[in-house]
């Protein structure tokens, strides 16, 4: 107490409005999403709760499933390529080449353009009307086609091009910091007994840089829940529904259609799956922790 | 759980207030605002303003962000004077919820009963109470054409949907887009699916979609044609559907790289706006098979502030339907008014085959006015899906929309 009270108390003191924020605006708006998801609310909230009937719907729902797996899908993609592009771009980078101030702003300008910019400079550089399908027909080659953006089954890896395209110059910040605080001493070491850089990078460097690596994983994972605004401005959800995600059929239930009870349970559905992945993470990275203090 | 509400609705209250209001000042939220639009709304806050009342603008980009920031200032407790929702089931949920005052004192003395259109006055009425106030009219199903590209094929506006085809067909022989469709939110794919749905069904036996029985009615042969025309005509529209706004695609018809458009009143302005004039070079008319015109509109709903209508809310109500506002509001506009007694001798060609349609009695309620937004939602998903799906047939049409018409 006298520890607290003594050397502390002005730590506490100034964490308190980041507390009240905390649970005034995140947990209190948190609770308030999930008494409404156990309600029959339509537009406006009212309690008559008829509890896990929303998310019966909610699981029931053709639209919700394929949003679902729309999402797996373009998570999947989009977090496994920007962590090999990021990673082998921070690679080249660590090369000590000339002008890496310069490809550095390059590769990593795409992350200060909103998801609505990234989404509509692609929408019209990928319209097969007037982008490059038109432009390379312009050019003599009448057969060329690249129309993926309108194509159904397509059109999920134009969002992760896209996303790919915004995102990996983040994950190359990030691994790059990491890479340049290994120490030279391994360097000069692995260079002594002659082991393939390569070699080097895969099982030394990598493992010492994976926190890292789950760091931008983190983030990466956070935009692909959120993912909304990239969708919204790139193919509307369409081709038919074949980028239709999560984030998005909660938006329009929400308001458009006046469903406020079901949309917000497919809020909670996308908290409860953040949670699943981030708590193993936790102990995972804790369990890593303790074991390198051992 | 009624504390935390009440400790929200204080936060609202205290971000939102922008100051004490006067007595006679007019707050109102509306999503008018493209530059005919804007000139639109101006005409109507210049009449509230000769009543010797301030008008307060709150012009929302997008219908969808208009509705979401009214309907959150009224859960919040602040809310405006006015708001815009659609004519119909839009002001369904809120009725319900007991935010809106009633209007009927303004429609009793003013006479609503009688210069307005039954089915308007049926559309915001509820329980016997008038709860919105109308502003204007809008036909949904405009056939836009290209007089240039139908010249090419030595084709007219196509009296049936048979005509439609063969000079669709003609068009892609000549290296024409036949039919150009808006793709980017799912109510464009709703719009054509009710504007074919008028064509083939007429004013008789469009309330047999909308009423009770419609599952069963979709099933029935009368229901067959609807089914099969929009089955055929995602392959007369080009590759570019999907992820278009409505009005990069009316460019396809000022610009004679497409044949044929379905859309809304509204693109007649752009029509005016790209220096061309309707019924010349860009021929219009409602739908073929003589089709009636089917007919949406906006309305302000008014929040209940304190006991009944408030002395600004009333007037606002009775200078939105008076003759002369109406008259100069929705010329402006491009949209159709909403009482009689009102000049439709300046009404370009297209506008006036809306009014004609709507004096001959030859005109439906959009489906907006009696679904609601749940069900129009899921019917505008569906349909999107279906046309992409170059496999979907008429009979997947069929169970698709009777399926809808069951579970909502």
């Amino acid at each position: 107490m006298a520890k607290f009270s003594g050397t502390r108390a002005h730590v506490y003191l100034a964490m308190l409005p980041v507390w009240i924020i905390v649970l005034v605006a995140l947990v209190s708006s948190t609770v308030w999403t999930f008494v409404i998801s156990l309600t029959n609310s339509k537009l406006l909230p009212v309690y008559k709760f008829n509890f896990f009937h929303q998310y019966e719907l909610l699981l029931k729902q053709p639209a919700w499933q394929v949003a679902v797996s729309n999402l797996i899908v373009f998570g999947v993609l989009f977090i496994a390529i920007c962590l090999v592009f990021g990673f082998v771009m921070a690679i080249m980078m660590d090369q000590r080449i000339r002008g890496e101030a310069f490809f550095r702003t390059v590769f990593l300008y795409p992350y200060a353009m909103s998801f609505v910019v990234t989404g509509l400079v692609w929408q019209w550089v990928l319209n097969p009307g007037f982008g490059i399908q038109a432009a390379v027909r312009g050019l003599g080659f009448e057969n060329f086609t690249f129309d993926w953006i309108v194509q159904p089954d397509r059109a999920i890896y134009i969002l992760v091009l896209a996303a790919v395209w915004q995102g990996s110059g983040l994950v190359m910040a990030i691994l790059l910091a990491g890479l340049r605080g290994v120490d030279e001493d391994l360097w000069k070491a692995t260079r002594i007994d002659g082991i393939a850089k390569w070699r080097v990078y895969t099982s030394i460097v990598l493992p010492i840089i994976a926190p890292m690596a789950a760091t931008a994983t983190v983030l990466l994972a956070v935009s692909v829940v959120k993912a909304y605004d990239l969708v919204v401005a790139l193919t509307g959800g369409g081709p038919g529904n074949a980028t239709e995600v999560p984030a998005k059929f909660v938006m329009e239930n929400l308001f458009a259609r006046q469903n406020v009870a079901l949309a917000n349970a497919g809020a909670i559905m996308m908290l409860v799956a953040v949670i699943a992945i981030l708590v193993p993470m936790y102990y995972a990275r804790r369990y890593m922790a303790q074991k390198a203090e051992v | 759980m009624k504390t935390l509400s009440l400790a929200f609705a204080t936060t609202a209250m205290a971000a939102l207030t922008t100051g004490a209001a006067t007595a006679q000042s007019a707050e109102v939220i509306h999503w008018w605002t493209s530059a005919a639009e804007s000139a639109g709304v101006g005409v109507i806050a210049d009449a509230y303003g000769d009543t010797g009342g301030e008008w307060v603008d709150q012009a929302v980009a997008g219908s969808d962000a208009a509705k979401t920031s009214a309907i959150s200032r009224m859960v919040g407790g602040n809310p405006p004077d006015a708001a815009q929702f659609n004519l119909g089931a839009d002001i369904d949920n809120l009725v319900d919820s007991a935010v809106l005052a009633p209007i009927d004192a303004v429609a009793e003395a003013n006479d609503w009963a009688s210069v307005m259109p039954q089915a308007v006055l049926d559309a915001v009425t509820r329980d016997g109470h008038v709860y919105g106030v109308p502003i204007q009219l809008q036909g949904t199903n405009f056939l836009f054409a290209s007089a240039d590209a139908l010249d090419k094929v030595g084709a007219g506006m196509p009296q049936t949907w048979d005509e439609f085809f063969e000079t669709g067909d003609k068009l892609r022989e000549a290296g024409i887009v036949p039919f150009a469709q808006a793709g980017d939110r799912d109510v464009w794919f709703m719009n054509t699916f009710q504007a074919v749905l008028a064509s083939v069904l007429g004013t008789e036996e469009w309330g047999q979609f909308t009423g009770p029985d419609g599952a069963e009615f979709v099933r029935s042969e009368a229901f067959r044609p609807v089914a099969e025309i929009m089955a055929k005509l995602p392959s007369y529209a080009d590759s570019g559907v999907s992820g278009r706004q409505w009005n990069i695609t009316n460019q396809m018809i000022l610009n004679g790289e497409a044949g044929f458009f379905i859309m809304g009143g509204w693109a007649i302005g752009e029509i005016g706006a790209a220096g061309l004039t309707p019924g010349k070079e860009v021929l219009c008319g409602v739908g073929p098979n003589h089709a009636p015109l089917v007919v949406a509109g906006d309305v302000w709903a008014m929040p209940a502030k304190g006991d009944g209508l408030t002395e600004a809310q009333a007037k606002l109500a009775e200078v939105t339907t008076s003759v002369e506002v109406q008259a100069e509001f929705t010329s402006t506009m491009g949209s159709l008014p909403v009482r009689s007694g009102v000049d439709t001798s300046k009404f370009n060609a297209c506008a006036a085959a809306g009014a004609k349609a709507i004096s001959d009695g030859n005109s439906v309620m959009a489906l907006f006015i009696n679904f609601s937004p749940e069900k129009l939602g899921a019917l505008g998903s569906e349909l999107k899906v279906l046309w992409v799906d170059p496999d979907a047939t008429a009979d997947d049409y069929v169970e698709t929309v009777a399926g809808i018409l069951e579970n909502y």
